[in-house]
Formats: C-alpha cells, sequence, structure tokens
C-alpha cells in the first residue's frame, strides 16, 4: 500500500516535471485562432465603449481574439505588479504621462504617424526618441460656459475657437459671480493649479525635460490667480465648498457660469441637457495639458501574440470603425485621433460645439516625458499645497514657488 | 514558481481542461505533490525509525500550516528582507545598492512626518479607545432590562469599518455640509474644517476610531463576566463600596484583557492605513497631516514604484513594533495581574534583566 502511494507520488512529480518542461502556449486558442488579453481602465461606461471597439475588432479580425482585462481602479499599480509577476498583459492601455515609467515593460513598435492630425499625438507614444505605444485617443481639456449666466451679467459670450486670455477670463468671472447663500453664483468652478500653469504659459519643466520652471513668473502668476479666485470675495467655491460636489451639476443647475477642466467624459452628459444653452469655448490662454492615451505591446509577448497585438492596435488607433466608437451619446472616452472621424464626432452634439475639443487636440501644448515624475509632481503638489492658500497654507506663492523649484530640480537631477 | 504554474497550464490544455479550471487545478497539482513528498518523506523516515508515530503525526498535521506560512508569509518576508538592498521598479531588473535604502530612510523628511502622525496617533487613540471601551463594557455589564438592546447598539458601528467608514466620516466632518459642523452651528458654532485642516485632520481620524469601540467592548465584557462573585461579596462584606471594588477587584481582573487590547490596539495603530488612503484620495489631510506610516510606504511601493525602498521601510516598521511591543510586555510586569503568577517576582525580573 506504502509503496503504491510511494510510486503515485514519484508518477505525479515526473507528471509535473513533464509539464513544464513542455512547450509554452503561444497564445493560440481553437485551430488558427490567436488570443491575446487587453487592458484598459476606466468607468463602467468607458469600459461599454471599449468593449464596443473590441467586438468591432473581432468581427473585422475573426482569427484574432481579444480578452479584455478591465482594471477599473488604481490601474498603473495593478498593471505594474502583473508585468513584475510575468503576467503581462499583451496589449496595454498607457497614458502618454505614464510611458517614462512602462517603456521599458513594452515592445518598440512602428507608428505610422501620418495618421494623426495632432502633432502632440504624433509625439505620445515616444519616449527617449523610439516610439514604445500606438496612440489612439486623446482627452483635451475645454471650458464650458452657460450662455444664460452672460447674457444675464451683461458680458460677451467667449469665442468658440479663439481663446480668451487669462486676464480677460479672471474679468469675466468676477462679473458673473453674483448673490449669496444659497442663491450664489460663481463666475467659475475652482481652478485647478497645474491646468492653469499651462494656461499663463508655464510649464512643470523646460522644453528638453532637465530644468524644473514652475517658479518662474508665469508659474507665479498662475498660483496667485488659483488662490484669489477661492478667496473670500473671490469668483469660485472655496475647496471646503467645492469638496465632493459635481461642479458639472452645479453648471447644470445654474450655480456656475463657466466650467474649467471641461473634459470628454462631460460630453455624454450635456448632451442630455438642454444644449442650446451651453457652449463649449477654448480654455483660456494656451489651454491645458492634454492626455493622450496610447497601446504597448507586452515585451514578452510571443511572435503570434505580437502579430496579433500589432493588428489590434493599427485598427485601434487608425480604422474609422474603431475611432468613429471614440464617443457617442451614451459615452466619451475621448476625441478621435484621426480625421476621418472627426465629423462623426461633432455630430454627437452639434450646438454645443465639439469643434473646441478638436482645436484643443490639434494646438495641445505638450510636456516633456520625465523619469519619476509621479515622485516629483507628488512631493511639489504636497509642499505648494500645504505651504500656499492653494491647500492649507498661508505663505505667498511667490517666496514659495522658487524654493519648491530648487527641491524639484534636485530630484530631477537625481532620477536623471 | 510562475514558470512551473504555466508549464502545468499548458499540459491541462493538451488534456482538453476547460481554460477556467487550469489555474486552480495546476495549483491542486503542486499542493498534492508537495504534501505527497512531505508524507513520502515522513514515511521513510517512520520506516528507518528515526522519528515516533506521534512525531510524524504531528509533522503531517501540521503541515499545512507550514507550507501556507513558507509560502505567503515567510517566503514574502525573505523576499522584501532582499529587496530593501535593492534598487527596483518592477519592471527594470533589481539593483544590489546595499544600505543605499536604509540610508535614505534616516534623512527622509517624508519619513520623519510619517512616524510623527502614526506615532501621535497610536499614543492617542489607544488609551482613548481602551478607556471608552472599558466604560462602555462596566456600563453594559450591569443587570437591567434591555440591555442586549445596548449591547447590539454599541456594537453594530463594529460592523462598518474600514473605507466605508471612511467615506461616512468625510461627509460627517465636512466642512460646509457635514452632521458635525451642522450641529455646532445650531450653537452658533463655526466648526472647524476637520479633515480638510491640517490642524484638525489627526484628531478628527482619532474620533473616527472610536467608532468601532464595540469591538473591543465585546472582549471586556466577556473578560468583567469571568470575575468571580465571591471577590465582590467578600469586599462587600468588608465594607468597600463600588469605586474601591472597580479598583481592586474590577481592573486588577480584567487588566490581562486590557493588556491584550492594548498590545492588538498599538500594533493595528502602527499599521493604520485606509483612513489616510481614502482620505487623502478625497482631498483631505492637508501638509501631510494624515501621512501614516502604512501609507508612506504603500506610496513607496505603488505610485513612486521604489519596490527596494518600500521594503526597508517595512522592515524599519517591523522593528519599531517589535520594540514597542516589547515595552509594553515589559511594563506589563506593573500593572497586569495573573492569578497563577507572582506579581513581586515578575516585577524583580525585570529589573534584573
Amino acid at each position: 500500500m506504502h509503496r503504491k502511494a510511494l510510486a503515485a507520488v514519484t508518477a505525479a512529480s515526473f507528471l509535473a516535471l513533464a509539464a513544464c518542461s513542455s512547450e509554452p502556449s503561444d497564445g493560440g486558442g481553437s485551430a488558427g485562432t490567436t488570443t491575446i488579453s487587453y487592458a484598459f481602465w476606466g468607468t463602467t461606461d468607458e469600459a461599454a465603449t471599449m468593449k464596443a471597439m473590441i467586438a468591432a475588432f473581432e468581427k473585422a479580425n475573426p482569427t484574432i481574439k481579444v480578452e479584455p482585462n478591465w482594471i477599473q481602479s488604481d490601474y498603473e499599480q495593478k498593471l505594474q505588479t502583473s508585468i513584475a509577476g510575468g503576467d503581462a498583459p499583451t496589449v496595454s492601455e498607457i497614458s502618454d504621462t505614464s510611458l517614462p515609467s512602462f517603456a521599458n515593460a513594452f515592445k518598440q513598435v512602428e507608428v505610422d504617424k501620418s495618421v494623426y492630425y495632432s502633432p502632440a499625438v504624433q509625439r505620445a507614444g515616444t519616449f527617449g526618441g523610439a516610439d514604445y505605444a500606438v496612440p489612439f485617443v486623446a482627452k483635451s481639456k475645454v471650458m464650458a460656459i452657460a450662455k444664460d449666466a452672460f447674457d444675464k451679467a451683461g458680458v460677451a459670450v467667449p469665442s468658440g475657437a479663439t481663446p480668451m486670455t487669462t486676464a480677460d477670463f479672471v474679468a469675466a468671472a468676477k462679473k458673473l459671480t453674483s448673490g449669496s447663500g444659497s442663491k450664489k453664483v460663481y463666475g467659475s468652478a475652482p481652478l485647478w493649479y497645474d491646468g492653469w500653469l499651462i494656461a499663463e504659459g508655464g510649464s512643470y519643466y523646460s522644453a528638453d525635460g532637465k530644468q524644473c520652471t514652475m517658479g518662474n513668473p508665469d508659474g507665479i502668476r498662475a498660483a496667485q490667480t488659483v488662490v484669489d479666485a477661492v478667496k473670500a470675495g473671490g469668483f469660485a467655491p472655496n475647496q471646503a465648498d467645492a469638496q465632493g460636489q459635481d461642479m458639472f451639476q452645479w453648471l447644470a443647475d445654474g450655480k456656475l457660469a463657466m466650467l474649467t477642466d471641461f473634459g470628454p467624459w462631460n460630453i455624454a452628459k450635456i448632451t442630455a441637457l438642454d444644449t442650446s444653452k451651453f457652449l463649449l469655448v477654448p480654455m483660456p490662454g494656451k489651454g491645458e495639458p492634454m492626455e493622450v492615451d496610447s497601446l504597448g505591446i507586452a515585451k514578452d509577448a510571443s511572435e503570434a501574440e505580437t502579430a496579433a497585438a500589432k493588428t489590434f492596435t493599427k485598427f485601434m488607433s487608425s480604422t474609422p470603425d474603431a475611432q468613429n466608437l471614440l464617443a457617442t451619446t451614451e459615452s466619451a472616452l475621448g476625441i478621435p485621433v484621426i480625421k476621418g472621424s472627426l465629423d462623426a464626432f461633432k455630430s454627437i452634439a452639434p450646438k454645443v460645439n465639439l469643434q473646441a475639443f478638436i482645436d484643443a487636440v490639434t494646438n495641445a501644448v505638450t510636456t516633456p516625458a520625465v523619469k519619476d515624475k509621479v515622485r516629483i509632481e507628488s512631493a511639489f503638489s504636497g509642499d505648494l499645497n500645504s505651504r500656499t492658500a492653494i491647500g492649507s497654507g498661508t505663505e505667498d506663492p511667490a517666496v514659495v514657488l522658487p524654493q519648491l523649484q530648487a527641491e524639484c530640480q534636485k530630484l530631477l537631477d537625481a532620477a536623471q | 514558481m510562475s514558470g512551473i504554474m504555466d508549464g502545468l497550464a499548458g499540459f491541462l490544455e493538451r488534456l482538453h481542461v476547460a481554460e477556467g479550471l487550469r489555474p486552480i487545478l495546476s495549483l491542486v497539482i503542486i499542493l498534492a505533490i508537495v504534501f505527497g513528498l512531505i508524507g513520502a518523506g515522513l514515511w521513510g523516515a517512520l520506516r528507518a525509525r528515526w522519528i515516533s508515530r506521534n512525531t510524524a503525526a504531528f509533522w503531517l498535521f501540521v503541515s499545512p500550516w507550514i507550507v501556507g506560512f513558507v509560502i505567503f508569509t515567510g517566503g514574502p518576508m525573505v523576499y522584501s528582507l532582499i529587496l530593501s538592498f535593492m534598487d527596483w521598479d518592477l519592471i527594470d531588473p533589481a539593483k544590489f545598492t546595499g544600505l543605499a535604502n536604509y540610508k535614505e530612510a534616516l534623512s527622509d523628511p517624508a519619513l520623519g512626518q510619517s512616524i510623527k502622525v502614526t506615532l501621535t496617533y497610536a499614543v492617542v487613540s489607544v488609551p482613548l479607545q481602551t478607556v471608552l471601551s472599558l466604560g462602555v463594557a462596566l456600563l453594559m455589564n450591569v443587570r437591567v432590562r434591555g440591555v442586549n438592546v445596548f449591547r447590539t447598539i454599541w456594537y453594530l458601528p463594529s460592523l462598518v469599518t474600514g473605507v466605508a467608514q471612511a467615506v461616512l466620516f468625510i461627509w460627517v466632518f465636512h466642512p460646509s455640509y457635514g452632521l458635525v459642523n451642522g450641529l455646532l452651528r445650531l450653537f452658533g458654532v463655526d466648526g472647524p474644517k476637520w479633515l480638510f485642516d491640517a490642524d484638525w485632520a489627526l484628531p478628527a481620524v482619532i474620533l473616527m476610531s472610536l467608532w468601532t469601540v464595540g469591538g473591543n467592548m465585546i472582549i471586556y465584557l466577556a473578560g468583567l463576566q469571568d470575575v468571580p462573585k465571591s471577590l465582590y461579596e467578600a469586599a462587600a462584606i468588608d465594607g468597600a463600596g463600588r469605586r474601591h471594588s472597580l479598583w481592586h477587584i474590577t481592573l486588577p481582573q480584567v487588566s490581562p484583557v486590557i493588556f491584550f487590547n492594548v498590545v492588538t490596539g498599538l500594533i493595528g495603530a502602527m499599521q493604520t492605513f485606509t483612513q489616510g488612503y481614502v482620505v487623502t484620495h478625497n482631498g483631505g489631510g492637508p501638509s501631510d497631516s494624515l501621512l501614516f506610516y502604512v501609507l508612506y510606504l504603500y506610496q513607496n511601493a505603488f505610485s513612486f514604484f521604489q519596490m527596494g525602498y518600500a521594503s526597508a521601510l517595512a522592515w524599519i516598521l517591523f522593528a519599531m513594533i517589535m520594540v514597542l511591543t516589547a515595552l509594553v510586555f515589559r511594563g506589563s510586569a506593573f500593572w497586569v495581574y495573573y492569578e497563577s503568577q507572582r506579581p513581586k517576582e515578575r516585577r524583580r525580573r525585570v529589573h534584573v534583566s
């Protein structure tokens, strides 16, 4: 009996060793089909959009099966962990700001840049002079305005094509602010420092990514505007009042005249309102930072998987069949990156000037890719918030920002 | 390990096993082989008379725990110790950097802030929780009609913990729309910004921690009901009042329970994460006022992708908890009463060593 048990254990061990030495699976499913996995993030609606794009791809390419891996939260953490665990998705969605941290996990790819109408999109998958990901969706920002509020305050409605200057924006926001208590109407939503920095012509880093520059006069002016907007008698709700509140709903309810940082995720919501009452216009000044999401192919993907992944990334990034699905009245993942899909995009809500989103993609200011970006900007942002009235501090931004710029430079030098 | 799992999955694929079953079946096969080898080894040792049947049975029955510990606890601990001497971002190969991570910790101002926040929280919240939960347990130990309803009411909040509790309290402490400031306004008091104010964020989280005193209350209640009634009767005959009975009978008798709750509470407080994570992700905790140690460790691991430094921080925390726990254990000789031990001897042992 014991000998039999011992023999069974030995047999099982050999079985396992035989299995370990067997050829690894090459992404092959049933005969002639290649299976690849695709990791992406997003809300329920955005995931539905992505799944619709996958379904369109599988319909056009019946020999390739795409397993969706929808990561609802902490996307980068989970992606990085799966890469470290040797279980990287064949294709991963990655933002241009995160690409420097993940480039070494991806294969170099050939990107046909002629399909993109925006120079910023063309550069989004590039790091260190090489292409590691294929751009497929742009997430530009515009500003939504409530026309009624402008009419009531006697302020001219801004142009849908030409950006206001930042000074004009501040002046308009002050005039649009009225009332008190529950009847209060704010001229603008709170301003986001990182965004306003770009609007004022500033930047976190120099064009070559080697110098921190947020302490320059542009950065100081941006900080001062953000602080002034929320101080007593300012034109935007302060942090405590805005906490947990949906600013889009404030715009819809007439409590806000201008909603800055209006991203593509709000498109479906605005189409549900009376669109004749709202207008999308460019962000003031030089606009706001734009996120471009691309598709990276895992370094350890097999030959068959790589070929299938290349077909998939090409379909997602350059065919109207996929790009037309990026934004609908139900959900908008972002702005199409090819010209052929722009008319379909604008037709979703013809009255609100979706062209502003396209212009923002075309004219987007791009920031250089920097290693350790998350750590550097997290330290900067924490200090800025704790020391100045952008957060809970009281110090003068003109004093604080040059000091923080010096700290930033130390971290940047260490990272390089 | 991943290679073995992949190999087994490939093998099962050839056997046409359903795709969803392959990972779990691979794990089952590996575990079967491991336990088979353990069983075979023990059987061989038994046959060779190296060990007795009792010893073999002991190792056989304890082996699931040992295997689980080695795979899921001991293994990762050793791995993290090795990582603490490396620089690793999870994607590029790890590089050996010696003691660099530990040296960096010595001069890291954010780490100093996280230790300050964590220790303050532990030192204030643990005694507060202890006093409140013991006080409530004393009240709930009174024999009155419907006391079970009150016990249930006090225990119920303990069911809402973690993220749900943090989200709930973000609204309770909301400066403009929250319940607390709403109540204060009724009395003409303009409340602070609580979680959104650097000076008030930590006190607010300490108040939050009192929400779950019901769990400890149950343990104290069990301890209180274990105190022999004869002691109270004897004290009453000697003329002791309630205050004296509490001080000289109840507290010494439940001191082992207090000791247990203080030790576990202290360890738990040092590992606080959820409150800081949820509140800071919702715009609260300015000026690193809620930068708990484990939150900072998590940020280094999963936001800054500095796995080596995060591992070093984990080992520093381990050392800190060990020291604090040892201090509490040493100090217990002066205030924890065990019927089976002589207090003077225990105190003497502390002084001698």
